[in-house]
């Protein structure tokens, strides 16, 4: 038995690059293969379910007509308007949270009795109060990343070891030595972790946001292709927002790799 | 309570660098307040090695942590060179059990942060540091990051770290504790080599009766249920000690003694 066929099994062992990547192209291709099968055999309506090519087409279609460019560039625009404001703020204050018990009153209780609230009945006040512009959509992913970020944040502060803290004392080190020096660094892994997986909430409420009112954008799109039964521009639009998902997933997970080199990881 | 007169006569034998007395904790859990320590007293001579053994839950991390300042005596003092010492500072340098590097800090980096802290420029610190990171025999590892290193070697480069800083008293908390029989051995003789080539002042806390005698001139024997140092013991074999040193007969005879008086506390 080759030796990476008894790794499979085993529990957090690593398996071969090779194998990994094979797998997870697999799970691309075999259910576009399915698709495609499903699509030409004519089984389903093409209504429901266009075909691969179809949807190809569309897609050609509207990148020489540019709109599809046009559509991602705004959608990302506000996912990165809304999240960077959401982490700007999260961030300091997630950490604070988890440094000083008394932040932890001041912000906890509230963060978690608003958190449970869904972020899209939020949408008539946020239309009453600053209209259906851009700053209702970057509003929209705020409140829906802001309030699970800054939670997750101070959970990755809560779990610097104590003794590392101590032994930076023992080390004649302030306490604002200690937070600079060791709390936030200390964090930073967990914290680009964490902003990595908020990020696909971003990517969420960017969709709901244009839903309601937008002229543009990617969930505006759907919205629109909806009306005139686009299925085939319906398809393509989710499959560009998992693709843009999926890339900026990629570009965190390098950065993060890059920037710290020191971090221990999993394999991958 | 007359401290001052108190320390006066504890100076006036030795030069004692750390004095512990009468140190008192006290932990109040469900209603209940359970005295972990009471009335704990010795002094550390300047430039000697001081090892407290007991049984696990006897309080002597307790001990140590109220002598480096992170925990608070319910009463008594902590002095060292006289001053009395309430919170943590450079002047007792600590190695704990579990591994403490900072994981985004190089080898060097993590010795050096001491000297950061107070402020030291960039090139002198590297430059002091390295002395450090030398003397531990891990010069091969200068620019590597704690997760390329063994336990035995995050537990050097700690030693190192905490001996950087210069502090008047090292305190250690089972700091072998984690690692296997074999690395720790190795670590033993390398403490002993360390100390040979600078002078320190080690408090040193242990469960591992023959660790403390190779290591120390004076052992405090701890007893429990309220914790207290319930003997001192000197130890009068001479130096160079080794791993050697385990199989003598001195050290056997003086063993023996040793495990008598454990039984009893």
């Amino acid at each position: 038995m080759p030796t990476w066929l008894s790794q499979i099994g085993r529990i957090r062992a690593p398996v071969p690059a090779a194998l990994y990547w094979t797998v997870a192209a697999a799970t691309f291709v075999l259910p576009a293969l399915a698709w495609w099968l499903v699509a030409n055999g004519g089984y389903v309506d093409r209504l429901f379910l266009p075909s691969p090519a179809e949807v190809a087409k569309q897609a050609i279609v509207l990148a020489e007509n540019g709109r599809l460019w046009g559509d991602i560039g705004w959608s990302v625009y506000r996912v990165f308007a809304g999240f960077a404001l959401a982490a700007i703020i999260a961030i300091p204050v997630g950490i604070l949270m988890g440094t000083y018990h008394i932040a932890d009153a001041v912000f906890e209780p509230m963060t978690d009795f608003i958190r449970y609230m869904p972020a899209a009945a939020f949408i008539p006040l946020i239309m009453l109060y600053v209209g259906i512009g851009e700053t209702a959509k970057i509003l929209m992913i705020f409140i829906g990343t802001y309030f699970q970020l800054v939670l997750l944040v101070a959970a990755v502060a809560r779990t610097v070891p104590i003794d590392v803290i101590n032994v930076a004392y023992t080390l004649g080190a302030s306490r604002r030595q200690v937070l600079t020096n060791v709390v936030i660094p200390a964090s930073l892994p967990g914290l680009v972790e964490n902003l990595r997986i908020t990020l696909g909430w971003a990517w969420t409420y960017v969709i709901v946001a244009e839903l309601i009112a937008a002229q543009q954008g990617l969930g505006f799109r759907i919205m629109e292709a909806q009306r005139f039964l686009k299925t085939d521009t319906i398809f393509l639009y989710i499959a560009i927002i998992g693709i843009l998902g999926l890339a900026s997933d990629q570009i965190m997970r390098r950065i993060s790799a890059k920037t710290m080199p020191w971090a221990e990881t999993f394999h991958r | 309570m007359n401290i001052a007169a108190k320390l006066d006569t504890a100076t006036a034998t030795s030069v004692a660098k750390l004095s512990v007395r009468d140190i008192s904790r006290s932990f109040s859990t469900r209603g209940k307040t359970v005295e972990a320590l009471k009335g704990v007293s010795f002094d550390v001579p300047s430039g000697s090695f001081y090892s407290i053994i007991g049984h696990s839950g006897c309080g002597k991390s307790t001990l140590l942590n109220i002598v480096a300042g992170l925990d608070q005596a319910t009463s008594g003092v902590v002095a060292v060179d006289g001053v009395v010492r309430r919170s943590p500072g450079p002047d007792r340098g600590m190695v704990f059990q579990s591994y403490t590097l900072f994981p985004w800090l190089s080898v060097v980096e993590n010795v050096a942060f001491g000297l950061r802290m107070s402020g030291m420029g960039k090139k002198e610190r590297r430059e002091a540091a390295l002395h450090y990171v030398e003397l531990v025999k891990l010069g091969a590892f200068v620019d590597a990051y704690p997760k390329e290193l063994s336990g035995g070697m995050r537990q050097r480069v700690a030693m190192a770290r905490a001996l950087a800083n210069k502090p008047a008293v090292l305190l250690m908390d089972e700091p072998f504790g984690a690692l296997d029989s074999e690395t720790r051995e190795q670590m033993q003789e390398l403490l002993l080599n360390v100390r040979a080539k600078e002078f320190m002042t080690v408090l040193f806390i242990t469960h591992d009766i023959e660790e403390a005698i190779l290591l120390s001139e004076t052992i405090g024997i701890m007893a429990a249920r309220p914790g207290r140092v319930a003997h001192e013991f000197k130890i009068d074999l001479p130096y160079p000690r080794d791993a050697e040193t385990k199989i003598s007969d001195a050290f056997v005879q003086t063993k023996r003694r040793l495990i008598e008086i454990f039984k009893t506390v």
